[in-house]
């Protein structure tokens, strides 16, 4: 028993590093020496009509930073960027294309994420990586991890 | 008594001279044959009367040197009645021409009957198309009139084979008149009097001669002037002007050695049987830098051989085609296109496989159209049409010319997607023409972070934006004149940069800056 248990937990061990070294290379590829990440993605897409194009406006401490890659809304989309160690707000805004005009549009603030804001901690070498899940119903969660 | 006796023998002499006159100068019936026809002399007037469905009255001429007759028949009431002309070849009567404008009551006149020594006969008749019915209250008059002979249409010039001559830098008179022609049953033309003229072009040296046809106007008469071959192909067709307007053929191109035909004719059976119309042709050899019409398709562009070329554009409807073969390939060209004052030019560009590129219309009546830079792998054609004429000499000219430079500048068309333009460091552009919008790629092997950075263009206002990879805005921003902006960009593998015009100036161009970060 207390083998198959050892088992296991290599088997989960294996998959948690082999999922976690396909995110971590793909983000490393576009790293440099950044130590914020952060990727969103709507988690409860299930049908491929809804599952519009879309990116995110990222602002940290109220400044426009830049915006995350372009995907579907179930896609995971990431932006990167390195910051001064101190606690910084990060905070989203969602674009959706409309392809009727050819271009992104800002969605309707009744429609954005909710919340649409986190608070971080940039410690001196440490690396923080937030997770925004999104769903249908704008309602948002963020997890976050510190290495 | 004596009085009264001298009155008596003066009014009874008056009544015998004016009777005298009065049958001297009346048709003597029978003359209803050729044979029993009666003489008439140029300068007398002649009466008589159509008294019944076949009568007909013969008349006949004799002259005795060349020269030019009008005849004049008066209109008898509730009649339509006509005036056949015949000449008197080899002892028969050939019959040369009806006179007959197809309306009751109405006189008929022919204005310039050209003749030669000998017999001719005037016979009238019923017209054609009413029903025929005599009148014996109403006389008809008959008056022959006649004028020398000097540079005129010799009619009747109704075909090809009775075309009159007409040579370089001569001016021919000749009349619309009369109203139509019953002789002339082609189907294209049926009823309408043409006049034919006929000249003679000799090719040397294989350069093409230049022909120059000036029709003057005439009162009441909308005119239409046609150039044929000897195979009566029609080469070109002019009716710009309206009525009472003269019409113009200029520089137009002949390569073939030959007889060539001009036809003269009125539109709607107009006619002016008092004033002459003047028809001028002028030849020249044809120059390298003239336009050599026709060249109003791809097959018949001309070919810019000397880097300009003078055209003209005869009307509305006129579309010039030049061909160009760049002489140093993957070059820029500016084109320019400028024209006489209020002849608004429009200029397209096709590629070698006449595929239309862009067409270019920037500018008003009268001012020139300019392509700054545009680079030339292949061959391409020009072609140069006018929204507006300033006059029948709309006159053109266009240049293509070399320009060496430095700079990266943009290659149209770059309208697309697909025709993007690649900038790896940076790239002049021009708004060509109204709406033209300019596609450059960015391309990384991955994600990269650039500054973009855009200087405007002077005068004028654009809209610059970028894109994700598929090609949707990301991010849009206006620049005022030549302002430079500045906006950070994440492209994933490739993005767009876009440039539309909001003001568009033609002249200035706009310069795009890529630093990665």
């Amino acid at each position: 028993m207390h083998h198959y248990f050892k088992v296991l937990t290599i088997i989960i061990g294996l998959i948690i590093i082999g999922c976690g070294t396909a995110d971590k290379g793909n983000i490393k590829n576009h790293t440099g020496e950044n130590n914020f990440f952060i990727t969103v993605y709507d988690s409860d897409i299930d049908n491929p009509e809804n599952d519009k194009r879309c990116y995110y406006m990222i602002y940290i401490d109220k400044i426009e930073s830049g915006r995350t890659t372009t995907g579907l809304e179930s896609q995971e989309k990431y932006f990167d960027t390195m910051l001064v160690p101190n606690r910084h707000l990060v905070k989203v805004e969602k674009w959706i294309l409309n392809e009727s005009l050819g271009r992104y549009v800002k969605m309707n603030n009744i429609d954005q994420p909710k919340p649409d804001f986190i608070y971080i901690n940039i410690d001196e070498d440490k690396i923080v990586k937030v997770k925004l899940k999104s769903s249908k119903s704008g309602i948002a969660s963020f997890s976050m991890t510190v290495e | 008594m004596n009085v009264y006796k001298k009155s008596i023998l003066l009014i009874i002499f008056f009544s015998f001279v004016i009777s005298c006159k009065v049958s001297r100068n009346f048709e003597a019936e029978p003359n209803n044959t050729f044979s029993n026809a009666n003489q008439i002399d140029i300068n007398k007037e002649i009466s008589g009367y159509l008294d019944s469905e076949t009568d007909v009255d013969n008349f006949f001429l004799n002259i005795d040197e060349e020269q030019i007759l009008k005849i004049e028949l008066s209109g008898i009431k509730g009649v339509n009645h006509a005036l056949n002309i015949y000449k008197n070849e080899n002892s028969k009567p050939q019959l040369i021409k009806v006179i007959d404008d197809n309306r009751k009551s109405t006189s008929e006149t022919f204005a310039n009957l050209y003749v030669q020594p000998g017999k001719y006969i005037l016979t009238v008749t019923h017209g054609s198309r009413d029903l025929k019915k005599g009148n014996n209250e109403t006389p008809y008059r008959l008056l022959v009139t006649s004028r020398s002979y000097l540079n005129e249409e010799k009619e009747p010039n109704d075909t090809p084979y009775s075309a009159t001559e007409i040579a370089d830098k001569s001016i021919i008179t000749g009349y619309f008149s009369p109203a139509q022609n019953s002789l002339n049953n082609d189907e294209k033309n049926k009823m309408k009097e043409i006049d034919w003229y006929k000249f003679n072009v000799t090719i040397t040296d294989n350069i093409p001669v230049l022909i120059d046809v000036k029709l003057s106007g005439v009162n009441g008469v909308d005119s239409v002037i046609s150039v044929l071959n000897s195979a009566m192909e029609e080469l070109i067709t002019v009716d710009n002007a309206g009525s009472g307007e003269g019409e113009m053929i200029t520089d137009f191109g002949i390569k073939e050695s030959g007889i060539y035909y001009l036809q003269v004719s009125s539109k709607n059976f107009l006619f002016n049987h008092d004033t002459p119309y003047e028809l001028r042709l002028d030849y020249k050899i044809y120059d390298q830098n003239s336009e050599l019409e026709s060249n109003n398709s791809f097959e018949k562009a001309n070919i810019i051989l000397n880097n300009v070329i003078n055209g003209r554009i005869a009307d509305s409807s006129d579309r010039d085609y030049y061909e160009f073969t760049p002489p140093f390939k993957n070059k820029y060209y500016r084109i320019s296109c400028t024209g006489a004052e209020g002849l608004d030019i429009t200029m397209t560009i096709y590629d070698n496989n006449r595929n239309k590129l862009f067409e270019i219309n920037n500018s008003g009546p009268g001012a020139a159209e300019k392509i700054p830079y545009f680079m030339i792998k292949n061959p391409i054609y020009i072609s140069i049409s006018a929204a507006s004429l300033s006059s029948a000499e709309s006159r053109y000219t266009l240049e293509i010319e070399k320009y060496e430079s430095n700079d990266v500048i943009e290659i149209e068309p770059n309208n697309t997607k697909t025709s993007a333009n690649l900038i790896n460091n940076s790239i002049t552009g021009f708004i060509n023409y109204k709406n033209d919008i300019d596609y450059f790629l960015i391309k990384y092997d991955g994600r990269q972070k650039v500054k973009i950075t855009v200087s405007g263009v002077k005068d004028g206002k654009i809209k610059i934006s970028t894109t994700d990879q598929l090609g949707y805005i990301i991010k849009s921003k206006e620049i005022e004149s030549d302002e430079e902006i500045s906006l950070n960009e994440i492209f994933d593998r490739k993005g767009f940069v876009i440039v539309e015009p909001i003001v568009p100036n033609f002249e200035f161009p706009y310069i795009i800056t890529i630093e990665e970060q």
